[in-house]
């Protein structure tokens, strides 16, 4: 499309298909040109108040016709340029609103003086996340023509899921999930980390068996997490390593009323290229995750202990 | 699936993983209802302390009655879902209590950022104001037309105001040892807060609509002529 630009005289659209601008000519009076690039013509006709009545006439009916149709266009041109232009100022809205909110995320993160609330005893020896974490997982999707890898961004919450988070980035530090493929793309979650072989969690080498964490759950207006507590049909402690992701698209699994509440430990959201979730499936694999920040609030790490 | 919570009301069955406990009812005397779990119920009526014996048996078999339907209903929806595993199959789109629209107040929050920065173990009024008006542009950006930028424009205009206003509290709350990083988050802010200003001011002066204005005219011009020539089509 090309730029309105103005030009001495009357009106001045300007486009690939029109063009109709005012100039003066050698004796002094205007002449309206007219120019049709896109119908193959181009018209030219004068207006002058001498001369010709009935040669008047016909080349000024022409000329009318032609420049009705060219304004018509134009002013259709001029109100897309105009969406065009409000589009440009609401597209530079955004990021500017995201750059601002990361700042009062940032203040809002710095009234938090240190770890707000002690986890129980019989967890206190367990890999902790006093605070948060952030880590990359690069996934490599296949038989998919629009997309081959992804880096999925996620953070990791451990003011409100310490023992989960913990568990989960200690695993991360120990390589446990790279390589591992998706295990379960339903539409409803996308689910990683079971091992391979017979165990269906991580094996800690310190004990040879599976390593548990309990179930932990933040409600909103406590102090601190509850442990241990569902009305879930599965063994409320039986977690280990397997891992899934809530897409929060079907209607059947609504934000904040949905059956999952609850029932499962939340511990971290994806805040980049989450929309990729969704076209995750089974047999793509992770190919790494990597902590990129926080790593330093991992309490009581145990991949530092070389078996 | 709903999900588990509290209604007002005598019982309250929910799922087929039902749940109900001790309300005070409006004569102000503790009301045990049922507990139903998935399999096997308990089913309790109160009995008051209050007179009549015989307005409490009516009441108490009534009670039961209830419990006794709901139960059956419980059991139906249990035994009718052919496998309790995941994913859950669905069950009736609008609420199953009146009650639940209360519970669940405005849209769900799927912005990650959001549910993040609402997590945080903080309670300070004056930054969630500024939070709040930022977060409201994606909203006003929703809305379609000339109108969205006017949105905007207040949104920031009110999260400048709560900042200015509120930026002593602000920074009181910030921990000691992040004091000088905090400090400089908010000028950044402010800062940041202005640009924003001035990209949605600038929306006025591109001159585009009174161009349009200009054309219409000349076509109502125009138009005029070609009536008035009528050998024209």
């Amino acid at each position: 499309m090309a730029a309105l630009l103005s030009a001495p005289g009357r009106f001045s659209p300007v486009s690939p298909f029109a063009f109709c601008y005012v100039r003066k000519a050698s004796d002094g009076l205007p002449r309206r040109v007219g120019w049709m690039r896109s119908l193959g013509h181009r018209c030219t006709a004068s207006c002058s108040t001498r001369g010709d009545r009935g040669e008047e006439e016909r080349k000024r009916s022409f000329d009318l016709k032609d420049c009705a149709l060219t304004a018509a266009i134009a002013v259709g041109l001029v109100t897309e340029l105009g969406r065009i232009v409000e589009q440009r100022d609401r597209d530079a809205v955004a990021p500017k609103q995201k750059e601002l909110l990361n700042y009062v995320g940032g203040v809002e993160e710095d009234m938090v003086d240190g770890f707000p609330y002690e986890v129980p005893e019989e967890y206190k020896d367990m890999p902790l996340l006093k605070g948060r974490a952030t880590v990359d997982m690069k996934v490599k999707v296949k038989d998919n023509p629009n997309v081959q890898d992804c880096v999925f961004r996620i953070v990791l919450d451990g003011y409100n899921a310490p023992v989960t988070a913990g568990n989960f980035v200690d695993l991360v530090e120990r390589h446990f999930y790279d390589g591992m493929e998706i295990q379960r793309a339903d539409g409803f979650v996308v689910q990683t980390g079971d091992p391979e072989g017979p165990a269906e969690g991580f094996i800690d080498p310190s004990t040879e068996k599976v390593r548990t964490i309990p179930l932990e759950i933040m409600v909103v207006g406590d102090k601190s997490p509850v442990y241990g507590a569902t009305l879930e049909e599965f063994e409320n402690n039986s977690a280990s390593s397997q891992v899934f992701w809530l897409l929060k698209e079907s209607e059947l699994t609504p934000s904040n009323a949905n059956i999952l509440d609850g029932r499962y430990a939340v511990f971290g959201y994806v805040t980049e290229n989450e929309g990729y979730l969704a076209d995750l499936k089974v047999g793509d694999v992770v190919e790494s995750i990597q902590v990129v920040s926080g790593l330093d609030n991992l309490v009581n790490p145990s991949y530092k202990i070389v078996g | 699936m709903a999900a588990l919570l509290s209604a007002p009301g005598r019982f309250s069955p929910v799922s087929p993983f039902a749940f109900c406990y001790v309300r005070k009812a409006s004569d102000g005397l503790p009301r045990r209802v049922g507990w139903m779990r998935s399999l096997g119920h308990r089913c309790t009526a109160s009995c008051s302390t209050r007179g009549d014996r015989g307005e409490e048996e009516r009441k108490r078999s009534f009670d039961l009655k209830d419990c006794a339907l709901t139960a059956a209903i419980a059991v139906g929806l249990v035994t009718g879902i052919p496998h309790l595993g995941w994913p859950a199959h669905a069950s009736p789109a609008g609420p199953v209590l009146p009650g639940l629209s209360v519970l669940i107040s405005g849209p769900p929050i799927k912005d990650p950022g959001v549910l993040l920065r609402n997590a945080l173990p903080i309670n300070n009024k004056a930054i969630r104001e500024v939070q709040k008006p930022l977060e409201d542009i994606s909203e006003s950006l929703k809305v379609s037309g000339v109108k969205a930028l006017d949105l905007v424009e207040r949104n920031v205009r009110q999260a400048s105001r709560a900042l200015s206003q509120g930026r002593e509290l602000i920074m009181a709350s910030v921990a000691e040892s992040k004091k000088q990083h905090g400090e400089d988050l908010v000028n950044k802010l402010v800062v940041g807060l202005e640009e924003l200003g001035r990209i949605v001011e600038q929306r006025d002066r591109d001159a585009v609509a009174p161009k349009q204005k200009e054309l219409l005219n000349y076509v109502g011009g125009f138009l005029k002529q070609l009536h008035e020539h009528a050998r024209l089509f």
